[in-house]
C-alpha cells in the first residue's frame, strides 16, 4: 500500500482579492521506502506540497490519503494527534527546543504520544546511537553544531515511529561537510530500516541521491 | 513532563523573570504585612472586648435592653445560676447590678456607669482586675466601700495629680522613648502640678512643637499620680425612683485599651450597690458568662436560650455585631489589599508572558506541527505564568513569614497616636499574626493571578498558524 | 520629522506593549485618585461633623478651659469678643456656647445629657441645628393608624411596625427609610399626614429646650413632655430645673445626637448661675486649611490680646481626631507607596524588555547616523508620552466617578453603618472634591517613569553598534 496518495490536488490562496493558484492537477503516489526529493525554484509550490503532505494544509480540492486515512477530512485536534503518530518532520532550523536537552528533546515527541519513562529513555537513547550522538545525550542543543542539531531531530522523528519523515530543506543551514554526513546518515537510514523519506530542497547533493525527483515548476508537477 | 518545561522555559531570560519576580515578592511582602497587622489589631480588639467588656453571653430582661430603668432587673437569677453552675462548656459566672449614675469628686461631675459585682465572681468573667494601674481592685473589707474606676473617668473626674520623679524618668527609658525627649524632661525633675494644663505647658516650652504634638499625651501618663483614697460621691435613682446618694472611696484606677470603655465603666461590691438602689440580693440586671472556648460561646447561648425563654440571651456576636463585623471586616480588608497588589502585578506578567510567547514563535509552531495540541499548548504557557507568580508568591510570603514572626513577638509601636487608638479601643501595639488559612487564601489569589494573567498570552501562541510559523524569512 | 510623531508612530507600532503600560499606569493613577479621595472625604465629613457642625475650627476660651471644661472657666460674654472677630476676612461666623454635663430625667429613666446654652439666631448661621428639626415620627399613634389603615400594603406595614420610635427631619429620609422599592406617592402621603410631629426650634425668649434624638428615644420623649435637669452650677452651687420640650432634633454625628440638648443661651446662664458667662466662642472659617487655620488664629490672638482669653485651633483641642485622621492617613500612604514601588518595577521591566526588543532597530540606526542623544531623546519622549496618556485618561475616567461619589455620597447599610455609628462617625463615604491629590497622583507617576528610564536610557547612550546589529 502507498505511504501516501495525492488525488487531484488543487491549493488556491486569496491574497488581498486576487485569487493565487499554488497548486494544480496534483497527482502523486509515494510508495514505502521512497527516497524522494521534492524540487523546483522559489514559488514553484513546493513548500505548499509538502505542508499538504505533512497535513499542516488542506487542498482547496482533491484527496490525500496517508495510509488508510483520508488525512484532508481530519480537523482540529484529531489532526493534530494523526501527525504526532504518523508524521516525522525535520524542519530547516528549530526543530530542538533550547531549553531540553538532546536526549529529552528526543523523549518529547514520545512524552507526547504517552509512552511510559523508563521506555521512552531506551528508545531515546537506542535512536541517538543510531544517528551517532549516544554520547551527547544530555547536552543542549546550544552545545551542539548545526548538523549535531539536524541528526538530533531525524532521531526525534523516527522516536515518534512515523510512517514517513518529511525534511524541509534540512541541509539548507549547513555547510559542506555536515550536509554530505547528514545526507549519508539518511541514506544508511532508509537502506537499513526502510525509513521513507520525502524531501523538499534546492539543494544538487540531496537530488543526486534521491531516488526518485519530483519536479515542480509554476504549481504543476513537470516530471516524476 | 510540561511542568518541568514550563519551569525551565520561564528561566530563558532570567533578567527579565528575576524583575517580576522581585515585583510579586515585594508586592506580596506588603501585602501580607498588611493583613498580618490587620489581623492583629482585629485579634486584639475582639479579645479585649470580650474579656475585658463583654464576655461570651449576656442575660438580661427583655425590657431592660430598650430602657435601662433600674427596676427591671432578672426575675429568675438563681435559676438560672443554678443551671450554669452545671453546663461543662461554662467557666465562669457574674451576677452584676447595672446602673447609670452622677459621679462627684472633690473637682469634678461626670456620668458613669456602675456596675455592683461580686469580685471573685467577677474575676473569672473579666481581666479588668488584671488591669489595675493604681491601688487595688473591689475590695469588701472596708467601712466606706471602694470604687474602681477607669483611668480616663480619673482623668475627667481630676483624680490625677502629675509628678515627675527619678522613677518615672527611668520608666521611659524603658519604654524606649528617645533619650534626647528623656534628657529634656530631665529639667522637670521633682515638679508636681495639680492641673494637667500646667504639665502641659511646662512640657510644650521644653520640647520642640512635633515632639510635644507626639510624646505629651504619653509624658502625661506616665507622670500621672493617681489620688487614690479620694472620695466620690455617686447619685443613682433607685427602683422605686428616688434618688439615692452614696460615698465611695476611690481605692483603684484600671485602664484597658478602650479608652470609652475606661470613662464609662466602674466598679462597686455588689451588695452596697444593691442596698443603694432597693434591690434584693437575687435581683440584678445583667449575668455575663466567659465560656472555656469563644466556638462553645453560641452553642452555651442557644442553650440557655431554650431553657430561659422568658429572658433575653445573647451570645457575644448579638451583643457587639460591630466586633464580629470586625473579624470579617479584617479578614476582608486585607485580602483586597492583595488582590489590588496583585491586580497592579498582572500587568507585569502579561507583559512578561507575552513577550515570552512571541519570541517562541516558531518553536511554538514547530511543536504544534510535530504533534502537541492546543490544550497542551495553553497548559504549557498557563503553568510558566503560574510558576513564574508563585515564585514571586513563595518568596514575599516567606520573608513575611519571617518577618511577622518576629513581629508578632516584639510588636509593633505606634504609640505616637495611641490617643487616637485608645479612643475606638484598639492598643497602640500592635502583634501582627497571620493563620495558615490566610496563606492559602494567597496562595490561591496569587495561583489565579498566574492563570488569568496567561490567557491573554496563551490565547496569541494558540492563534498561531505552524505554517506561518516556520516560514523561514 | 518631529520627535512628537516618531514617537507617536513608534508607539503605535508595538501597540500590545504600548496597551499594557498604558494600562498600568492607567490603574495606578485611577485607583490611588480613587483610594485618596475616599479617605480624603471621610476625612473632611469626620472634621465637618464634628468639627464644622459643632466645635468650631477655632475657640475663644479661658486659657484654663481647655484642661478643665468646668464652669468654674468661664469667660464673661463681652460684646468685644463676639464683635471684634467678625471683622477678620476670614470669619464666617462666631457664637458664644454656654457648656455643661447635666442628668437627664424624666422621672423613671435618667441619663447624662449636654447641655448647650445657645444663641439660636446666631447658631442658624453655624451648626444650623433648625435643619435638623424632626417633622416626621413614628410615634405609637402614628403606627397604629397606619396599621389600621386599609389602604396600605401589608409589606409597608411591616416595615412600619419595625420603624416606631424613629424620626426624621425631612421627607427624603422618611422615604429613604421605609424601603428601597418605589412606594406610591398617595401612600407616603398618608404616612407623611400620620408621622406629622410638630416640634419647633427654641428661640432667645424661650424658655423651653430642643433635645437630641437618640437622648430622647432613650428618655421616651415627646414634644410637650418635660424633662429634668440635674447639675453642679458656678462654683459647686447646685443647678436644677424642669424644661418643656419644644422640639427633638436628629444630628448627623451619632455622638452628639445622644446627649445634646440644646438651650436659650440666657436659660443656661440661669440654669448654672453663670450669669453673664459663656464657656467659649466657636468660631467658623471660609478657608480652612492649615495655612489659614494658624493665620487667623494669630490674627485673633492678637485681636484680643488684652482680654485674658486664648484662641484654640482644633487640633489642639482634638488631638484625638487629629490622631485618628493621621494614622489613617499615614496608612493609606503606606499602601500607596507599596502600589506605586509595584508599579514602578512594572514600568521599568517594560522598559528594559522594550530596549532589548529593539536592540538591532536602535543599532541600525545609529550607524546610519542617528546621533545617540537623539535616540535617547526620542525614547524618552515615548515613554512619557506614554504616561501622559496613562496619567490624563487615569484621572479623566476618575473625576466623573468622584464628582458623583461627592456629590452622592455612598450610604453605609447593615451592620457596616452600624459599626461606624458605633464608632462615632456618621455611616456615609464620601470622596472628597477636585483637589491637590489628584495632581500629586499624576506627578508621583510621572517622576517614577522618569527614574524608571534612567538605567534604560544611558544604556541606549552606550551601545554597542556593531553587537546590538547582530542581535537575532
Amino acid at each position: 500500500m502507498a505511504v501516501i496518495e495525492v488525488i487531484n490536488v488543487e491549493k488556491t490562496y486569496n491574497e488581498s482579492q486576487i485569487k493565487v493558484t499554488a497548486l494544480k492537477n496534483i497527482n502523486l503516489t509515494i510508495e514505502a521506502g521512497e527516497f524522494t526529493a521534492i524540487v523546483g525554484p522559489s514559488g514553484s509550490g513546493k513548500t505548499t506540497l509538502l505542508n499538504l503532505l505533512g497535513g499542516l494544509d488542506k487542498p482547496t480540492s482533491g484527496r490525500i490519503r496517508v495510509g488508510d486515512v483520508w488525512v484532508d477530512t481530519l480537523k482540529g485536534s484529531k489532526l493534530i494527534n494523526f501527525r504526532l503518530h504518523h508524521i516525522g518532520f525535520v524542519f530547516q532550523s528549530y526543530n530542538l527546543i533550547p531549553v531540553l536537552s538532546a536526549g529529552e528533546n528526543v523523549e518529547l515527541i514520545m512524552q507526547l504520544q504517552g509512552v511510559p519513562a523508563a521506555e521512552r529513555r531506551k528508545i531515546a537513547y537506542s535512536l541517538l546511537e543510531k544517528v551517532g550522538l549516544a554520547d551527547r545525550y544530555k547536552s543542549k542543543p546550544s552545545q551542539l553544531s548545526g548538523g549535531q542539531q539536524q541528526r538530533v531531530a531525524v532521531a526525534r522523528a523516527l522516536a515518534s515511529k512515523p510512517n514517513f519523515i518529511l525534511a524541509d530543506e534540512p541541509t539548507a543551514n549547513l555547510d559542506g561537510k555536515s550536509a554530505e554526513n547528514l545526507l549519508q546518515m539518511m541514506e544508511q537510514l532508509n537502506k537499513d530500516d526502510g525509513v521513507t523519506f520525502i524531501f523538499s530542497t534546492h539543494d544538487q547533493r540531496v537530488v543526486n541521491r534521491a531516488h526518485r525527483v519530483v519536479v515542480l515548476e509554476d504549481g504543476v508537477i513537470k516530471e516524476s | 513532563m510540561l511542568i518541568s518545561l514550563s519551569w525551565r522555559n520561564i528561566w530563558r531570560n532570567k533578567t527579565r523573570s528575576m524583575i517580576v519576580v522581585a515585583a510579586i515578592a515585594v508586592g506580596l511582602f506588603g501585602g501580607v504585612m498588611a493583613v498580618g497587622i490587620l489581623n492583629g489589631w482585629i485579634n486584639q480588639r475582639v479579645h479585649d472586648s470580650i474579656y475585658n467588656e463583654i464576655a461570651h453571653v449576656q442575660i438580661h430582661n427583655p425590657e431592660y435592653l430598650l430602657n435601662e430603668e433600674t427596676n427591671l432587673y432578672i426575675n429568675n437569677t438563681n435559676e438560672i445560676l443554678a443551671v450554669t453552675d452545671t453546663m461543662k462548656d461554662v467557666k465562669g459566672v457574674s451576677a452584676r447590678i447595672r446602673l447609670f449614675c452622677m459621679a462627684q469628686s472633690d473637682r469634678a461631675t461626670t456620668g458613669m456607669v456602675v456596675m455592683g459585682i461580686n469580685p471573685t465572681d467577677e474575676e473569672k468573667v473579666s481581666q479588668i482586675y488584671r488591669k489595675i494601674i493604681a491601688g487595688e481592685y473591689v475590695d469588701t473589707t472596708h467601712q466606706i466601700p471602694s470604687i474602681v474606676i477607669g483611668s480616663k473617668a480619673a482623668e475627667v473626674l481630676k483624680l490625677i495629680n502629675y509628678r515627675i520623679t527619678t522613677e518615672k524618668i527611668d520608666s521611659l527609658l524603658e519604654q524606649k522613648l528617645p533619650e534626647q525627649i528623656v534628657d529634656s524632661v530631665k529639667l522637670l525633675i521633682d515638679k508636681s502640678y495639680r492641673k494637667k494644663s500646667a504639665l502641659l505647658k511646662d512640657i510644650k516650652s521644653i520640647l520642640s512643637k512635633s515632639d510635644f504634638q507626639k510624646y505629651a499625651d504619653r509624658l502625661a501618663s506616665v507622670f500621672s499620680e493617681y489620688r487614690l483614697n479620694k472620695s466620690l460621691v455617686l447619685t443613682i435613682q433607685s427602683s422605686n425612683g428616688e434618688l439615692h446618694y452614696q460615698l465611695f472611696k476611690v481605692r483603684g484606677i484600671y485602664q484597658t485599651s478602650n479608652s470609652q470603655f475606661d470613662a464609662a465603666n466602674a466598679f462597686v461590691d455588689r451588695s452596697v450597690l444593691a442596698k443603694m438602689a432597693g434591690l434584693k440580693p437575687n435581683q440584678v440586671h445583667q449575668v455575663a458568662i466567659i465560656c472555656n472556648d469563644m466556638d462553645k460561646a453560641q452553642s452555651v447561648s442557644n442553650e440557655l436560650a431554650k431553657l430561659f425563654p422568658t429572658v433575653s440571651v445573647r451570645s457575644w456576636k448579638q451583643t457587639s455585631p460591630e466586633i464580629a463585623l470586625y473579624a470579617q471586616f479584617g479578614d476582608f480588608m486585607g485580602l483586597i489589599y492583595v488582590v489590588i497588589i496583585l491586580f497592579a502585578l498582572a500587568f507585569g506578567i502579561i507583559n512578561t508572558m507575552m513577550m515570552s510567547v512571541l519570541e517562541r514563535i516558531k518553536e511554538l509552531g514547530m511543536l504544534m506541527a510535530i504533534g502537541m495540541n492546543k490544550v497542551k499548548v495553553f497548559i504549557m504557557i498557563m503553568l510558566e505564568s503560574v510558576m513564574l507568580s508563585l515564585t514571586g508568591g513563595v518568596v514575599g510570603m516567606g520573608l513575611s513569614a519571617v518577618i511577622l514572626a518576629i513581629l508578632g513577638h516584639t510588636g509593633i509601636d505606634f504609640s505616637a497616636w495611641s490617643e487616637g487608638f485608645a479612643a475606638l479601643g484598639f492598643s497602640s501595639v500592635v502583634y501582627p499574626s497571620i493563620g495558615i488559612i490566610d496563606y492559602i487564601e494567597i496562595t490561591v489569589l496569587v495561583v489565579l493571578t498566574g492563570i488569568i494573567s496567561s490567557l491573554w498570552p496563551a490565547r496569541r501562541a494558540l492563534k498561531l498558524n505552524p505554517i506561518e510559523a516556520l516560514r523561514e524569512e | 520629522m518631529s520627535y512628537l510623531k516618531l514617537a507617536q508612530r513608534n508607539l503605535w507600532r508595538n501597540k500590545r506593549r504600548t496597551l499594557i503600560t498604558i494600562s498600568s499606569i492607567l490603574f495606578a493613577v485611577f485607583f490611588a485618585a480613587m483610594m485618596r479621595s475616599f479617605q480624603l472625604g471621610s476625612y473632611s465629613l469626620m472634621i465637618d461633623n464634628a468639627i464644622g457642625a459643632y466645635s468650631g475650627y477655632l475657640q475663644i476660651q479661658n486659657p484654663d478651659y481647655a484642661d478643665d471644661p468646668s464652669l468654674d472657666n468661664t469667660i464673661p460674654q463681652l460684646e468685644e469678643i463676639t464683635a471684634l472677630p467678625q471683622k477678620v476676612s476670614n470669619v464666617k461666623a462666631v457664637v458664644p456656647r454656654l457648656e455643661t454635663f447635666a442628668l437627664a430625667s424624666t422621672g423613671n429613666l435618667t441619663k447624662g445629657a449636654l447641655v448647650l446654652g445657645i444663641l439660636p439666631e446666631s447658631e442658624k448661621n453655624f451648626s444650623h441645628p433648625q435643619s435638623f428639626l424632626v417633622k416626621y415620627r413614628f410615634t405609637n399613634q402614628a403606627v397604629r393608624n397606619i396599621v389600621d389603615n386599609p389602604n396600605i400594603t401589608e409589606a409597608i406595614k411591616s416595615k412600619v411596625k419595625i420603624l416606631e420610635g424613629e424620626m426624621y427631619p425631612t421627607e427624603k429620609k422618611l422615604a429613604d427609610a421605609l424601603g428601597d422599592e418605589a412606594i406610591d406617592t398617595t401612600v407616603l402621603n398618608i404616612i407623611k399626614r400620620e408621622c406629622h410631629y410638630n416640634g419647633r426650634f427654641i428661640s432667645a425668649s424661650d424658655s423651653e429646650v430642643v433635645v437630641s434624638s437618640r437622648l430622647a428615644k432613650f428618655l421616651n420623649l415627646n414634644v410637650g413632655d418635660s424633662i429634668i435637669l440635674m447639675s453642679q452650677g458656678y462654683h459647686g452651687s447646685s443647678a436644677a430645673g424642669i424644661y418643656r420640650v419644644a422640639g427633638l432634633v436628629k444630628i448627623p454625628n451619632p455622638e452628639l445626637d445622644n446627649k445634646l440638648i440644646y438651650m436659650p443661651l440666657s436659660k443656661a446662664q440661669d440654669f448654672t448661675g453663670c450669669y453673664n458667662l459663656v464657656s467659649y466662642w466657636a468660631i467658623n472659617l471660609k478657608n480652612a486649611s492649615d495655612e489659614s487655620l494658624q493665620n487667623t488664629q494669630d490674627v485673633i490672638n492678637n485681636m484680643l490680646d488684652s482680654k485674658n482669653v486664648t484662641v484654640k485651633t482644633w487640633k489642639e483641642l482634638n488631638r484625638v481626631l487629629v490622631q485618628q485622621i493621621e494614622s489613617d492617613n499615614k496608612s493609606g500612604i503606606a499602601f500607596l507607596v507599596l502600589l506605586y514601588f509595584v508599579v514602578f518595577f512594572g514600568i521599568f521591566g517594560t522598559v528594559i524588555m522594550m530596549i532589548y526588543e529593539r536592540t538591532h532597530e536602535f543599532g541600525v540606526l545609529i550607524s546610519v547616523g542617528m546621533q545617540r542623544k537623539k535616540l535617547a531623546t526620542l525614547v524618552f519622549i515615548e515613554l512619557i508620552f506614554m504616561a501622559l496618556i496613562g496619567v490624563v485618561i487615569g484621572m479623566g475616567v476618575s473625576m466623573p466617578i468622584i464628582h458623583y461619589y461627592h456629590v452622592h455620597p455612598i450610604a453605609l447599610t447593615g451592620n457596616t453603618a452600624k459599626m461606624m455609628v458605633d464608632m462615632g462617625f456618621e455611616p456615609l463615604m464620601p470622596m472628597a472634591p477636585f483637589g491637590p491629590y489628584l495632581y500629586r497622583q499624576a506627578i508621583v507617576v510621572l517622576v517614577m517613569v522618569v527614574l524608571a528610564s534612567i538605567y534604560p536610557i544611558r544604556r541606549i547612550i552606550k551601545i554597542n553598534v556593531t553587537d546590538a546589529i547582530r542581535h537575532r
